[in-house]
Formats: C-alpha cells, structure tokens, sequence
C-alpha cells in the first residue's frame, strides 16, 4: 500500500512577522491500489446438486391419493314415514293406505290387495324371502313381478350413493337439491396434546389385573386398553394399586395362551392385590419415565389462507375403477397448495407427519352425530362398566353410543359432534383428537399407542319405530306390535391416515450449551445437556428403515398414496352388547375361522 | 479500497465564521489481494444463480362452467349450421353410416381451439378440445315409435349437429370430455380472471371436408368476418375453487348485446356458423 504524505510548513515559520492562520487543505482520499485480476472462473451447476437444494428447501407440499372404500350398510333404518317405509325394515310389512296395496306381502299376481291367499307372505316371511345381500349391500329385487324393473336391486337406507365420496346428487329426502357431500377431507397435523385425560393423566390407566402362570410359576397379568409397549424385560412402574405398587420387570407379555401380546403384561408378583380407577402404569427408560398424552391434529394452512377449507379439494370417482366388493375407488386432489413454513409439531419440532383426515358428513340429515374414541380388542373386562365407573373414562369406541344408560351407559368420547368445521360445537375449533402416544425424553421419540376412531349411526336407527306388521294370513290378518328400535350399534372408522414428510434420524444427538447446531427444538434434561433427533434430508437413506422419497418438481412436494379405508360395523359379533337381538333382528357377523393358530405363550425360563 | 468524496458547500457554514473545522476521518482498511472470495459471493455465486432456470409451474387445474347465477352447469351444447345444414343428412351422411356407427360418422368431430387473444397476428395456441360424433339417447327412436324399430338410430336428417357436454357429476351416463377447460394454477390468484378465445373447427369425415365456423349466421365483409370468429371464455378463481363462464356478450369488433351463446337454467348453448365471406 502506498500512502502520500502531505507537509505543511506553518506560517510562522516563513518570516519574524508572520503568524499561524488557519490553514485549509482539500485532500482527496483516493486510493491507487488495484485489484489483482483473479484467474478465470469456472463454475459447474450440477443439476442433481441444485435439484436437491431446491427439493430440500421447498415447503409445498400437493397432496391426492386414492381411496379405495370397503363399506356395508348392514345397519340400515327402521323406518321412513316421509317415503312410504321405502328401503327399511318397515318397508317389507309396508301396505299403501291409498291403493291398499302390499308392497311385498300380496304376491298374488295380479296384486288383489290382500295377504289371504295361501301364496301370500307374513312380514317375517317376506323378509326372509327379499331381503337380500350382495357383497355386503342389503337390498332387495323389485317384488313386483309386473314391473319392467324386476331385475332391479334397490339398495336398503343407507345406500351406497350415502358413503360414496363423489357428491351425492339424490340426497336423502331431498332429490331436487344440489349434490351433497358424504365425506369432508381435510390435511391435519399434530399440533397440540391432551395431557389430562382420565385415561392418560399419571400413566396408563389398567384396565385389570388377572392370575398368569409363567413356567408354573403364579404371576400377574394386566390388562391394557391400548399398546403398553413393553417388552420382556423392561421396567414398568405401577402405581395406585394395592399390592402391585412399585417398579417391575416385564417377564411375558400377553395372556397364557399368547393371546393379545401388545395388551397384556405379565409381572413376578403373586396375584394377591387390587387395581382400582387410579391404578396407572408407566414405562421406564434409563430410568426416566415415559409420559402419555393424546395429540390433536389441526387443519393445515395453505399457500393462500390460514386454514385449509372444504372446497380446497375436489374428489370424485375412478372410471371403471372399483374393488373386489364392486365398491366404486374413488380419488382427490387438493388444489390449495399445503405450506408448512413455521409449522411446528407438537414437541415443537418441524412438521414430520401430515395426516388426511376424513370426516363423516350427515348426508342431508340421514346420519347423526359422529363420536371419537379409541379401538381397542375384545377384552371382557371393559363389558363391566356399567359396575366399574372408570372404564367409562377409556373411550372405548364400541362402547360409544346415544342411547344414554340404554343398552348400557356410555362411555365417554372424546368430541361428541365432529364437524369439519366449528368441530364439536365450538366455533372456530380445527382440532381432532389424532391418536394416543408414548413419549420418552431419553428416547426423544413418540410411539403411537392407539389410533382414534370416529363412530356414528343413522338418525332412525336411534330412534323408537312401533310397526305393526302381519303375524298370519287371512281376510283379517293377525298382527303384532313391536318398536322396531332404538339401535345403537352403528358405524365406525379411522379417520386419520398418516403422509410421513419427513423422518428423524435413528439416533439420539446429546449436546450441551457449547455444541454447535443444537436445534430448538432440543429437550433440556436440566443438567445442562440437550437431546434430539436430527430430522432428515428428504430422500436420506438411513440404510436400516424405509426411506422417505416422493417425488418433487414444480416448486412442491407431491404425496400420492391409496388409503383402504373401511367403515364397519360396532358391535358385529355381539361382543359389545350394541348388537340388537330381537325381531327383525341386525344382520350377525360371520367370523373368519383361523386355519392356523399362531398365537404362543412365550417360555421364560 | 473505497473512498467516499465529500462537497461541503461553504454558504452551509456560519458566516463569518473563522477556523471550522471539520473532522475527516482517514482510514484504511486492510484488504486482501485479489478478494477472491468477495468475487465469489457477490459475483459468480449470484451470477451462477441468474444462470439457473427458474422454478415454473407446469401444474394444471380443472376449471369447472358456471351459469349466469355462478352455479354449476349441467349441460354445454354446441350447435352447428353448416350454410343451413344442420343434421347429419344434410352434409352427407347416410342412414346407414349413424346406424352401423360407421369409421366416417366416429370420426367426425369438432375442434374447438382456444388462444390467448382473439388477434390473429399475436395470438398463441393455449389447448383444444375435440368433440368427436356420437349417438346420443336422444338420438334414438322412442317406445312406440311408427316408423323404424325403437331404439335404434333415427335416420341421419333427424340427427342435429349438436355435441351435448354433460356434467360428470350430474350425469355420469353423459359425455364429458371437454365440459371441464384445464389451465396452469399459478396464472391466477384468487380474484383474478383471464379470457380464452375459443374458435371451431368442423372436421367432416364423410366428405373430407374441414369448415371454419364463426360466431355469426350471415355473411360479413372480411374486415368484419375476422372479428366474429371467437367466442369468449373468461376462466376465474375465487375463494372456492376455479370456474369459468361463457361470455354472453363479447363481441370482437368491441360493441355489446347477445352473441351466440345463449344461457338457459342449467344449459348453455353456444350456436356456430359456417364462415361466409362477402
């Protein structure tokens, strides 16, 4: 560097009679350095280097999907006096009060509008003589032998065109009015968490605590109302019981005979104590206990509003598409774009699971209100509620119904009227409870323990329907008077269906306030260390697990997946008590018969 | 190295004023030799991301036909008078060619082309539609018929040229290919709107013969006939979702009043002509 230096000679200096004045001077700060030309530069794009940049950076995400239905109308209603008892069990013993005809049981041809001849049928003689199934649709042939429709099936109420996710364009009661939707989708994400539930709140609520013999060796089994995630070996520790009280070691899991493994736990203790409705378990790890909560999952924002709506989607069916049952496949595409910029989970981690949430619409008033809860396997225990106050907290969905204390006393849901919009009555709420998890603070990772469940039935199921029907032939049949209802049992579905976006390393970082690259969303152990899972690239193999790849162009993410999604019945083997017994009976389950056993106890020893 | 000049105008200072002052900080900054990295960040790094193409979205989203009352349509028709020919029989059709669904009647069709502008000097070809010849229920001789079997085609002279365009929803049994107009997603943003001009083509298998068809059904000097050849569609987005609409009323030669589409509660009808040149 070259610097001038500049001199100026005082006044006083240039003779005995001069004095210092002021003296100004105009300097120019000007450098005379240059740049040294570099060399030529060359830069290459790798176009799968920028490709990945612009795969990593986006926060867009398109979703569609196809879904591939299994629905029965098995539950269908009992009556419709607005529509001449059409498609319901009223409608076999139905008598027009005008032209005094019987729909089914005059089957004398031609129609002489009585049911005295010897060909003609009794009401429980026409039932069992139309009603009819055809791969899990109950309906019926049009009876009337004069008709050119002869060969028609009418499906009962509700009819497939009910569950179809293409608009509905004959609405229950209401043929003239616009097509109506029988399913509201929306993209959700876990967002928030339940902490207090009754069943979650101090651990694991226990369902019961039962005698197991491990290796002739008398032991304790409890029961679980969702996955206890233990294994053999690990510590469990129990509390608000008498006599179990303390930390254990899981010695089997299951029941003797192997059933239900994930439900059971077996520990060395003899099967002297008691649980009660405060009897919790937890499961430890590293000596840390685990915590329980439900997570809610709320309405997404999208690239043009704060919250998806339910016209950002389009869904309708598949041209010559359907499965095995004849059931039509149909598809969605959301047109709103999905953004999850500053999106955080409910740990406050960035998003790494989207779900589609599907929730059941009234169909123009034919459905009732739709109930949350969690399914659980058959166990016995959980049919004593009506004696054992606290299982009523686990909200069983097949022991979720309206009826009140009839047939038994319900248990209580999660939500009550779920709605897609103002969810459970509460104006603005976008929230569903999603599932039940186990977290661990030294594991840093959630496990889903139970999926929830989404329950409902039709309004006339629900309601008392007195039918008079005939009992015996003759100018002046004999008949019986019976209420035709109320049902409880009805339908019920997962509603939530998992979009993985991203996964989290499979292994736990420990830093403390020095290490660079902590994320935020890191848990203090208040020992002045921080754990966490790193969240993956996009597309990064982590060599033992599936890799999280979907395909990226167009500036988004796009999520194509099919979703088998199957709406059954409560109750279809009477396990329940929601199944209706008497006359006209609800069509009962057929059980799959095992052709192989599996199950097997494990041997400790 | 940089260096900021000064001028420091001297009526800004006191008047009178003598020995001001002026404090001039002289500085110098360290700087390396040749800055290759300050090339790199603010030179090539930037010039390699001009060089880069830039992300566009080639998505595309249904757009769905409204009424004049913004509810869903039922049902598009497209008429045609081909010089007052407006069956099949009278360009050229047999009864025989409709009956035995022969190659001539399948492949006849209308090809409806929609640019970007209705000026022919700058226009761009945005997509089309085809609208190939089919038997409709209509088509079909009724129960009780006299003459003919019923269910059968009628002769070809009582077979209009029409293309019925059913919604997919309302009536699945209908034809619906060309009842939805696709277009790229990210062009409009909610409240905006765009014009698509729509011109026909007729393709008569039979003959051979391809016809231009205009808006209008008489004939017009030339310097008119070319502002007559479009039908207007303005596709929308709004809160709820993509749309578009048959302009009633668009005219190319700029003035208003009926045109060739005709709106009735769940239909509409977009009438087309023959090109007739004065």
């Amino acid at each position: 560097m070259n610097t001038d230096r500049i001199k100026q000679r005082l006044s006083v200096e240039n003779s005995k009679k001069s004095v210092n004045t002021d003296v100004f001077l105009k300097i120019n700060v000007e450098s005379n350095e240059r740049l040294l030309p570099t060399d030529e530069i060359n830069k290459i794009v790798n176009a799968g280097d920028r490709f990945n940049v612009e795969r990593q950076r986006s926060k867009y995400y398109r979703i569609l999907g196809t879904i591939n239905p299994t629905i029965s109308n098995a539950l269908f209603n009992l009556n419709d006096p607005l529509y001449a008892d059409l498609y319901t069990w009223a409608g076999f013993n139905y008598r027009d009060p005008n032209t005094l005809d019987y729909r089914f049981l005059d089957t004398s041809f031609p129609k002489d509008q009585d049911v005295s001849d010897l060909s003609d049928l009794v009401y429980s003689q026409a039932i069992n003589k139309y009603l009819k199934e055809r791969d899990g649709w109950f309906g019926y042939y049009e009876p009337d032998i004069s008709k050119p429709s002869l060969c028609n099936y009418f499906d009962m109420e509700p009819k497939r065109e009910r569950f179809s996710f293409a608009p509905d364009i004959n609405p229950f009661h209401s043929s003239q009015s616009l097509p109506i939707k029988n399913w509201e989708l929306s993209i959700t994400y876990p967002s928030d968490s339940d902490t207090t539930h009754p069943m979650i709140i101090g651990g694991l609520l226990i369902i019961e605590s039962i005698p197991a013999i491990v290796a002739t060796r008398s032991m304790t089994a409890f029961g679980m109302s969702c996955l206890h995630n233990l294994s053999v070996g690990d510590m469990v520790k129990i509390t608000g019981t008498t006599g179990y009280d303390g930390e254990h070691v899981v010695v089997r899991t299951g029941l003797d005979n192997g059933d239900l493994k994930p439900y059971y736990f077996v520990i060395d203790i003899q099967p002297t104590g008691t649980t009660s409705g405060n009897s919790r378990i937890k499961r430890m790890f590293g000596g840390v206990e685990s915590q329980y909560y439900f997570r809610k999952f709320r309405k997404i924002k999208t690239r043009n509003a704060s919250v998806i709506e339910t016209d950002d989607y389009e869904a309708y069916t598949l041209a010559f598409s359907e499965n095995v049952y004849g059931d039509e496949i149909s598809q969605f595409v959301f047109n709103e774009d999905i953004d999850v910029t500053d999106l955080i989970d409910n740990l406050g981690r960035p998003l790494s699971e989207l779900y589609l949430t599907i929730i059941k619409t009234d169909s123009n008033g034919l459905f009732g209100n739709v109930s949350s809860g969690i399914e659980t396997p058959f166990i016995p225990d959980l049919n004593t509620s009506s004696t054992n106050l606290f299982l009523q907290d686990i909200p069983v969905i097949n022991k979720i119904h309206n009826g009140g204390i009839l047939p038994f006393p319900s248990h209580t849901p999660f939500e009550s009227d779920i709605t897609i919009d103002n969810n459970n009555n509460i104006p603005n709420n976008n929230e569903f409870y999603g599932d039940l998890v186990e977290y661990n603070i030294n594991e840093v990772k959630e496990t889903v323990l139970a999926d929830v469940s989404h329950r409902f039935n039709t309004l006339s199921r629900e309601t008392a329907s007195s039918l008079t029907y005939v009992t015996s032939l003759g100018a002046n049949p004999l008949t019986t008077t019976i209420d035709l209802g109320p049902r409880q049992e009805g339908y019920i579905y997962k509603p939530h269906h998992l979009i993985k976006i991203r996964e989290f390393s499979n292994y736990v970082e420990q830093g403390d306030q020095f290490t660079e690259g902590v994320p935020s969303y890191a848990i203090n152990l208040g020992d002045g260390r921080y754990l966490w899972r790193d969240i993956l690239d996009i597309g990064f193999n982590q060599s033992n697990g599936e890799v999280i790849d979907y395909p990226f162009l167009n500036g988004c993410h796009y999520m194509y997946d099919n979703y088998c999604f199957s709406v059954r019945r409560q109750d279809p083997f009477d396990n329940w008590a929601l199944y209706y017994s008497k006359f006209p009976a609800d069509p009962i389950g057929e059980r799959m018969t095992d052709k192989f056993t599996t199950n097997s106890s494990e041997d400790v020893c | 190295m940089f260096a900021n000049r000064y001028q420091i105008n001297l009526s800004t200072l006191a008047t009178g004023t003598t020995a001001t002052t002026i404090n001039l900080p002289i500085t110098m900054e360290y700087q390396l030799v040749d800055q290759s990295e300050l090339i790199d960040r603010v030179f090539v790094d930037v010039e390699v991301e001009k060089a880069i193409n830039p992300i566009i979205d080639y998505e595309k989203v249904r757009f769905l036909p409204l009424n004049l009352s913004g509810n869903g349509l039922e049902t598009i028709i497209y008429t045609l008078d081909l010089s007052g020919a407006t069956n099949y029989g009278a360009i050229g059709f047999s009864d025989d060619d409709i009956k035995f669904n022969k190659e001539n009647f399948k492949e006849t069709f209308l090809n409806l082309s929609f640019y970007d502008t209705d000026n022919p000097l700058t226009q761009t070809l945005i997509s089309f539609v085809t609208l190939f010849s089919e038997i409709k229920t209509t088509d079909l001789l009724p129960i009780g018929t006299n003459i003919g079997i019923p269910g059968q085609p009628k002769p070809a002279s009582q077979i209009p040229l029409t293309y019925v365009l059913d919604s997919p929803i309302l009536k699945h049994r209908g034809f619906a290919e060309g009842y939805h107009l696709y277009d790229y997603k990210d062009e409009l943003n909610i409240g905006d709107f765009k014009y698509l001009y729509m011109r026909g083509t007729f393709k008569n298998a039979k003959t051979g013969k391809s016809i231009n068809l205009m808006v209008q059904n008489n004939a017009l000097p030339i310097d008119n006939l070319v502002h007559e050849l479009y039908t207007r569609y303005k596709l929308v987005r709004t809160t709820t979702g993509f749309y578009y609409e048959i302009d009633d009323s668009y005219h190319g030669d700029g003035t208003s009043g009926p045109n060739n589409v005709i709106y009735a509660a769940n239909t509409v009808t977009i009438n087309l002509y023959q090109i007739k040149a004065l």
